[in-house]
């Protein structure tokens, strides 16, 4: 389905702008329904905006916070986690038999269609879900040669978030057991199943290193690495006025409003959570810092 | 409800860039209002009702669209 969206994307997540975008009535009466072989030749019917950078990220470690800095550039779209392209990346495993290169067409023709200039922007991010990276070969096919970040954040602190409040990505089955190794269904509901989710994103952005054109951004650097090792990487320009834009944006709590604590937490959290992260990230952690900042060509 | 006038309008909104943007710049108060007037203009049977009662559906469908 598709809605007419006059306005930029500036919500942290695109399923807020899609919200509002279908609270208004012209959509409520006239948003489209096409079928998925309308992405066919999306991508040379208007006008596109070709991607500048993607996003990748092991979840809870300041991705939305880079987005949210880009998206306050006048000259980018920013979409932050498009439903519509988890949905594709989906059909990868959901339908085997759709050949390759109808899906790569599909994902070009829908990253153009959501990507349009709506006020003269120059430049598009992809932030894609924490997941995602597990296809990252897929996305650098559709997008060869468009850098990318992976974004990672010290394991306990990404876990203790997870503990207050999981994120979908964590939840038994929303992910393919197959990317994890997991034969067993039993292992869905082991204690250890969000660690090794985790894990398996930042094993997943150490693996895909070989695509090139990655680097690896340590949470503890940001905001700053987002006006100085970032946007060299995505080619930005800075000027003092972008600059601004992006600290005034870095300012705003970008999550507070999501978020609401766990009612109850584990009485045992410290000890869980420094098992999980001692057996499952310590490792991963310390290859992504030995790699941070570093662009990978 | 008249779903065949419905049905005619779409067509004509989305053959026509300027007639869309017309009406997604509506305010919400006016929208109603303006959609049956065009609708009349392009001799599309489309009632206050029809309005009404489509955007209702619209609404409640965009809600359930996880659980259903």
């Amino acid at each position: 389905m598709w809605a007419r969206l006059d306005e930029p994307f500036t919500e942290p997540f695109f399923e807020q702008t899609a919200d509002r975008a279908m609270r208004r009535p012209f959509n409520q009466i006239f948003a489209r329904r096409t079928s998925l072989a309308a992405l066919d030749d999306a991508a040379t019917r208007a006008p596109a905006i070709p991607p500048s950078g993607f996003i990748f990220h092991m979840s809870r470690c300041g991705s939305t916070l880079i987005a949210q800095m880009l998206a306050g550039l006048p000259s980018a779209v920013v979409l932050s986690e498009p439903q519509p392209l988890d949905a594709l990346i989906r059909l990868r495993r959901g339908a085997p038999n759709l050949p390759e290169e109808t899906l790569l067409r599909w994902f070009r023709g829908m990253v153009s269609a959501l990507g349009r200039p709506r006020r003269g922007e120059q430049r598009l991010f992809v932030k894609f879900h924490a997941w995602h990276v597990l296809e990252l070969p897929f996305i650098a096919r559709a997008f060869p040669g468009v850098p990318w970040l992976f974004v990672f954040r010290e394991p306990r602190a990404v876990l203790r978030s997870q503990a207050r409040n999981a994120g979908p990505e964590l939840l038994a089955g929303m992910i393919d057991p197959a990317y994890l190794g997991i034969q067993d269904p039993a292992e869905l509901a082991s204690p250890d199943y969000g660690a090794r989710v985790v894990a398996s994103f930042c094993d997943a952005a150490l693996r895909h290193r070989a695509v090139g054109r990655g680097m690896f951004v340590d949470y503890a650097a940001l905001p700053g690495a987002v006006t100085s090792h970032v946007s060299e990487f995505f080619a930005l320009p800075r000027s003092a006025a972008d600059t601004q834009r992006m600290h005034e944006a870095a300012l705003r709590d970008t999550k507070a409003a999501l978020t609401a604590p766990r009612l109850h937490a584990p009485q045992d959290g410290a000890a869980t959570v420094e098992h999980m992260a001692a057996t499952w990230l310590d490792a991963p952690y310390a290859a992504l810092r030995a790699l941070a900042t570093t662009p990978q060509s | 409800m008249s779903r065949e006038g419905l049905e005619a309008l779409r067509a004509c909104v989305y053959a026509d860039p300027e007639l869309a943007r017309g009406l997604n710049g509506l305010a919400d108060a006016r929208f109603g209002a303006e959609v049956v007037r065009a609708a009349a203009e392009l001799r599309c049977d489309v009632t206050d009702d029809d309005v009404r009662t489509a955007i209702a559906q619209a609404r409640e469908a965009w809600m359930l669209r996880w659980i259903l």
